[in-house]
């Protein structure tokens, strides 16, 4: 009965969860630097003090240890519920199907969020529930060691899985101050863990233990199955994951382009009679082992749609202004897809910025998502001659993109010599260098360099990529830039989208094109004075060669623009106009599976929350039964086994009562003498085995207690109706903790 | 000298020839129950009363029966004493009663010229004190050393008293009239009181039928010798009461002490009788140890006489024994029974 559980002190308790609360947040602070605010920390605080503290209240309450486990899951729960459920759960906080399956639709963004956010991370909505729910589970987690199993020590795993996020996201690592913070807190745990209390017998807490443990289990299947996250991820995928600057975006993006089945991202409309090539962003800092940004100068568009100058670009260059308007789908990047060189954008929601240097246009709280917008750039026409006689001079901004690490691959700086050998200026190398790439027997592969394991865009891998001559367009752009740079040229590495498919004429405002996740691409451009930086195409087999890197085709038209066949686009739309159709019934048909997959965990949960009750009752009977086998005070044990079904079945017993006035008051519901005596052999064996002088108990002495059990245990059943024994299955009121009352009348004899 | 008639017993060689010998529980049980069916033929439906009198016989306390006049008090403790065959003697305790009559005398021997001692009515196995809060408080105490010390001391010699000794007294209310209040200290002497009560409708119509005529009492006969009792009470004395047993007990007389309704908690002598007086209810039950009910059936009778309620509890109640039964209940129900070794789940 309830006296024996877990009496920690009141002041031991608190202090248990406060210092918990401590170490988790020690923890969770560690990750400073990878989120951009500061409302982070206080959700992960709230998330934690709510589970720990929860808990502790709950024990307080006499609620058994792992009751206050699952209350503190329940709040934690509520607590999501309410926060990301939007408004979606029963009174705001109690979670139904629809808000169940809104949050696991937000979990299942939370994987591309962590990929298309740069580090320091905007704080959106996907990231912020990862961090609130991983602070939960973390919480939980500490909990359950440390007061559930008795098990402290064991509270460092979750608090390592917690470090891990920063250790792995931040380039510098965790802050060392926080992990030393951490050490101190986990040291202090395992010191405040050793204030007196009663623990409760080992044997006594395993069958709980083991039910903490599966549900557990469940819950960690349950969120990272295979299954689940297909589900999950279905809707994602479309929103092809671009660059995540913790790890490797260019190697992520070699994931995109390797996904089967191209998912769209956005349609543009352009009056440009020719393709355009769409820029998300631009990596200019090489750092050796990977492409990375230099931290831009942003100017805010919020004012106006203007964009500031076009670097290096002078007047002599003819230009042409090409209006596109642009629809994205479901790209979720915090950079927008616009063609270089932008001049203005409009129709944007949210607030926006372009970079001065390479103009790209991002935001740090709203996502390209679902924008609509009009974008006007130039189409910038050099001549071969132009570019010929680019001057050398470089302005101080554009020096930066010259930067090497001291040491080169041999390789490297050979195949670049070798390549250029016999042109003069740095145009005539420029196209030497893409003619190299596209001519000298390079081969598109998506799989070559994941299978042999020289995926990304570092030194060794470009290395490597030389040698093997098999690639896609991160190895082809990394090592074109890389070169350029060797041979003196500015160079940068662009990510974004291939033009894509053209889906017919819109009539007067040009032509509309679609494009997927199949588009996703990277390029190098190369910076001349004078025209500005010019991209180049060295993918073999992907995109469009540009006008400018042709110097005969281009030598005296220099404003013609029917490099794409036609052909090739007509041939092109049929097929992409299926893919249109395709893709939005496949979206309606992801959003039916997500529902069904949110009733179907709803369901789950459900059903689990129905069937725990009576499986933990019966776990709790067969821990009684073994401690009656095994002789471990076999009569109290049975005896709380005949209390626990007294109580299901809603009969009625004082809490605190002694075994002599519970069994006069159950004789009552005994009809047959046999259980009757059965009841007081029970009772005489437990006062016996409490209160005489100690004696072991003999197999048959166990075995006439079990039989005796049984017995009293199934006249109690037989005595109430079938609704009741059904009742006291289902919801077995032996779980719930006692609360003390005046105990029967009748004490003094 | 009517105040106190002595009785010897019956048969006195039995009672040399066991000198001392061991009984079991069950013989011990067995014992019981005839000396409360013996009781019970005279006194009609007070069975837990009658327990509760054993009780204490059993556990070498003296029993203090308190109640309004006629109710069988005198009945009782006649009757307990008569189910034993040893000395009984008793005392009508009244206002003008000298303690030499209760202790004894040394009177001048004109023949053999010196003083001899000629023994009060407290030399005797069963003394029945009869309303012994009519005498006077010099009479009282004089009774009341001799209930603790089990000796008598007058002009300068020491008697040892005879075992088993145990008084009986019975006495009215304080509130009635004529009565000297026993003060606290030797209340506190007394194990146990108990109240007999009316007797219900059934019970009182059944003794109007059975003991119109004569008096019940003449034909009770002994059912044990001196002997006997005291091998059961030596039986008795040795069951066993666990650590959370006695514990219990500790935590219940010290939350007397403790109680904002008390005045006046009891006394440590308290906690040994009621722990004594646990044993012999364990024995009467034919268990050879002690259980937390039996501690808790007994707090009233064993801690009842020794309580005083503050005049807030008392209120308006004149009946102070009534409101200290109430307060001891709610002390009883809120003091948790210590975990046994090792038992959990209980």
């Amino acid at each position: 009965m309830s006296m024996s559980v877990s009496a920690r002190t009141p002041p031991a308790r608190w202090r248990l969860a406060f210092v918990q609360f401590v170490l988790v947040m020690t923890a969770m602070s560690a990750m400073t630097g990878v989120f951009a605010g500061v409302g982070w920390w206080f959700l992960a605080a709230f998330v934690a003090a709510l589970v720990l503290f929860g808990a502790a209240t709950l024990r307080a309450l006499r609620l058994p240890p792992i009751g206050a486990l699952g209350g503190a899951l329940a709040l934690l729960v509520v607590a999501l519920t309410g926060v990301f459920g939007g408004g979606l759960g029963f009174a705001v906080l109690i979670p139904t199907p629809a808000s169940v399956g809104r949050l696991l639709e937000l979990a299942g963004r939370v994987a591309p969020a962590i990929s298309e956010e740069s580090i320091p991370a905007h704080e959106v909505p996907e990231l912020l529930f990862a961090l609130a729910a991983g602070t939960g589970v973390i919480a939980l987690a500490v909990d359950l060691f440390t007061i559930v199993l008795g098990m402290p020590a064991l509270a460092g795993i979750p608090i390592l899985l917690a470090l891990c996020v920063p250790v792995g996201f931040l380039t510098t690592g965790a802050n060392p101050l926080w992990l030393i913070a951490c050490t101190a807190a986990y040291l202090w745990l395992l010191a405040a863990d050793r204030v007196p209390r009663m623990r409760r017998p080992r044997a006594a807490r395993a069958g709980v233990t083991g039910a903490a443990v599966v549900a557990a289990l469940a819950l960690v299947v349950g969120v990272t199955a295979p299954g689940f996250t297909a589900v999950g991820a279905v809707p994602l995928t479309s929103r092809g994951s671009v660059l995540g600057s913790g790890v490797n975006p260019l190697i992520d993006l070699g994931q995109d382009l390797r996904r089967p089945l191209p998912v769209p991202v956005l349609s543009y409309v352009t009056s440009a009679s020719d393709q355009l090539y769409l820029t998300l962003t631009t990596l200019d800092r090489f750092t050796g082992a990977t492409w990375t940004h230099t931290t831009p100068q942003m100017s805010s568009l919020s004012r106006n749609d203007e964009i500031g100058a076009v670097p290096g670009l002078s007047g002599a260059v003819t230009t042409s202004t090409v209006n596109t308007t642009v629809s994205v789908d479901s790209l979720r990047s915090p950079w927008l897809p616009v063609p270089y060189p932008a001049r203005a954008v409009s129709g944007l929601t949210g607030s926006w910025s372009y970079s001065q240097s390479d103009l790209t246009i991002s935001s740090r709280d709203s996502s390209a998502a679902n924008q609509n917008y009009s974008v006007t750039s130039l189409r910038v026409h050099p001549t071969p001659q132009q570019l010929q006689d680019a001057g050398g001079y470089l302005p101080p901004s554009v020096r930066g993109d010259l930067d090497l690490p001291s040491k080169i691959p041999a390789t490297i700086t050979r195949a670049a010599q070798k390549a250029t050998d016999g042109a003069t200026t740095n145009y005539e190398k420029a196209v030497a260098l893409q003619n190299y790439f596209r001519d000298a027997g390079f081969q598109y592969s998506v799989q070559t360099p994941l299978r042999q394991g020289y995926d990304g865009d570092g030194l060794a891998v470009i290395s490597t990529f030389l040698q093997k001559k098999s690639g896609y367009c991160v190895h082809f752009a990394s090592a074109m830039a890389i070169m350029a740079r060797i041979l003196g040229i500015p160079a940068r590495v662009a990510i974004g989208y291939l033009p894509g498919a053209n889906a017919g004429s819109v009539g007067q405002a040009g032509y509309r094109y679609t494009v997927t996740t199949n588009e996703l691409h990277s390029w190098p451009e190369l910076y001349f004075p004078g025209a500005g930086w010019l991209a180049f195409e060295p993918t073999v087999g992907r995109g469009i060669l540009p006008a400018y890197t042709v110097p005969t085709a281009s030598d005296d038209s220099p404003v013609t623009e029917s490099t794409p066949s036609s052909e090739a686009t007509a041939a092109a739309s049929p097929s992409s106009a299926a893919n249109a159709a395709d893709a939005s019934s496949h979206t309606a048909a992801q959003t039916a599976r997500a529902d069904a997959a949110g009733w179907v965990v709803f369901a789950l949960i459900l059903g689990l929350a129905l069937v725990a009750p009576a499986a933990s009752r019966r776990m709790i009977a067969a821990r009684g039964a073994r401690r009656v086998q095994r002789g471990v005070n076999p009569a109290g044990a049975a005896w709380a086994e005949v209390l626990r079904t007294a109580r299901d079945l809603r009969l009625g017993l004082s809490p605190g009562a002694t075994a002599r006035s519970l069994a006069a008051t159950l004789e009552g519901s005994l009809a047959e003498p046999e259980q009757r005596a059965a009841l007081l052999r029970l009772r005489d064996a437990v006062e016996r085995e409490r209160y005489a002088r100690a004696a072991g108990s003999t197999a048959q002495e166990r075995e006439a207690i079990a039989h005796d059990r049984d017995e009293v245990t199934r006249g109690l059943r037989g005595q109430v109706s079938q609704g009741q024994r059904v009742l006291a299955a289902a919801l077995p009121a032996s779980l719930l903790p006692l609360i003390p009352s005046r105990p029967a009348q009748g004490r003094f004899a | 000298m009517n105040t106190f008639a002595t009785r010897e017993p019956t048969d006195s060689s039995v009672t040399r020839i066991e000198e001392s010998f061991e009984i079991g529980l069950e013989q011990l049980q067995r014992h019981a129950e005839q000396i409360s069916a013996n009781i019970e033929s005279v006194i009609d439906g007070k069975h837990e009363v009658v327990q509760t009198a054993l009780t204490v016989l059993l556990a070498g306390g003296h029993l203090l029966i308190e109640d309004v006049p006629g109710v069988g008090k005198t009945m009782l403790a006649k009757a307990l004493a008569k189910s034993v065959d040893c000395t009984v003697s008793r005392i009508q305790f009244t206002p003008d009663l000298l303690p030499s009559d209760v202790t004894g005398v040394s009177v001048y021997d004109q023949a053999s010229r010196r003083f001899e001692f000629k023994p009060g009515a407290v030399f005797a196995n069963i003394v029945i004190g009869d309303e012994i809060n009519r005498a006077s408080p010099k009479t009282q105490s004089a009774l009341l050393e001799c209930m603790e010390e089990r000796q008598v001391t007058v002009d300068g010699s020491t008697y040892e008293l005879t075992s088993p000794f145990v008084v009986i007294a019975t006495q009215n209310p304080i509130e009635m009239e004529g009565t000297y209040a026993l003060p606290e200290a030797q209340r506190d002497r007394f194990m146990a009181r108990i109240a007999m009560g009316y007797p219900d409708q059934e019970s009182e119509l059944a003794m109007l039928n059975t003991r119109d005529t004569d008096s019940p009492l003449v034909s009770l006969g002994a059912i044990v010798t001196a002997d006997r009792l005291r091998a059961m009470m030596r039986a008795a004395r040795g069951v066993y009461a666990a650590p959370a047993v006695k514990q219990y007990a500790v935590d219940i007389v010290r939350a007397t002490r403790e109680d904002h309704d008390l005045r006046l908690g009891a006394s440590p002598r308290a906690t040994l009788q009621l722990v004594r007086a646990a044993k012999a209810r364990a024995a009467l039950d034919g268990r050879d140890f002690v259980l937390p009910d039996d501690i808790a059936s007994l707090t009233l009778p064993v801690l009842g006489h020794r309580l005083l309620p503050t005049n807030r509890a008392l209120g308006h109640h004149h009946e102070s024994a009534e409101v200290v039964a109430d307060i001891l209940e709610r002390i009883v129900a809120s003091v948790p029974i210590p975990a046994s070794g090792g038992a959990a789940g209980g």
